[in-house]
């Protein structure tokens, strides 16, 4: 789940309430903080690609509200960046591809 | 053509590593704290910056600008990945843009979460409208989406 190891207690979060909230076909919790300016083991950086009926029909901008407001503790926690993919599964069957994220400049401290 | 102008987006989003060291955010801030109006300053400092004069200074700038992008760092130093993925975006469409540096100010930066009921920056107005963020934008703009509605206000 995560990109090294085990996911952390974070990554676990997300993903337990991700799960409870949109009951996905497909769930990833990207833990990309080691590509960031913060020390070792972080857990501040994520993308998530979740794949959910309850997407269907939903616009962009909605989308990923909802997945902003079922994180919304975290977000005001550690993590400071979530990039989000969110599709139904019809989208996701039409294309799976998953951008990269952005390199970190370095400037982004909490 | 539209396809080398993507191509060339693409690596322009990931060619932006290492150039933090470039960047001290001193820099930065100095650049961007010029950019807030003088009588903005003044009145923030006449209302000790209450939320209620951020609100309504971020009114001011969304109103007053077609295409406004709240972002860490400034168009040519920006200080997260994110924040210049966007400004790689607008900047391949040529469409007039302003932005507004939120590490320049913390009354913003808070103020602006608060504002678009959204936890992350950077934040993008597109005619008073809330757009959403980095992931939205790219893939707006990869739909061809964001060419049509950037060409639409921009010709207003």
């Amino acid at each position: 789940m995560s990109t090294a190891g085990a996911p952390g207690p974070v990554a676990a979060a997300i993903a337990q309430k991700l799960s409870a909230a949109f009951v996905p076909v497909h769930l990833e919790v990207r833990n990309e903080s080691a590509s960031h300016n913060v020390p070792p083991g972080s857990e501040t950086h994520f993308k998530v690609v979740i794949v959910s009926d309850k997407f269907e029909g939903a616009k962009l901008l909605d989308r990923h509200r909802v997945v902003n407001s079922a994180l919304a503790s975290e977000l005001s926690g550690d993590v400071h960046a979530l990039s989000i993919v969110a599709k139904s599964p019809s989208q996701w069957a039409q294309s799976s591809d998953v951008a990269p994220s952005p390199k970190c400049l370095g400037g982004s401290k909490k | 053509m539209a396809v080398v102008m993507r191509a060339r987006l693409a690596l322009a989003l990931l060619g932006v590593a290492g150039c933090a060291a470039l960047h001290p955010t001193g820099a930065s801030r100095l650049v961007a704290s010029r950019a807030v109006p003088r009588a903005s300053r003044a009145r923030m400092e006449l209302a000790q910056a209450g939320a209620g004069d951020a609100n309504e200074r971020i009114g001011e700038m969304i109103g007053s600008n077609k295409i406004m992008v709240f972002m860490k760092g400034s168009k040519l130093m920006p200080q997260c990945g994110f924040s210049n993925a966007v400004v790689q975006v607008f900047n391949s469409l040529k469409v007039p843009y302003a932005t507004f540096d939120v590490l320049s100010d913390p009354d913003i930066r808070q103020g602006i979460k608060e504002y678009s009921s959204w936890p992350t920056i950077p934040q993008v107005y597109v005619d008073g409208e809330f757009i959403g963020g980095c992931d939205i934008v790219v893939e707006m703009y990869q739909k061809g989406e964001l060419q049509e509605l950037a060409a639409r206000v921009s010709a207003e």
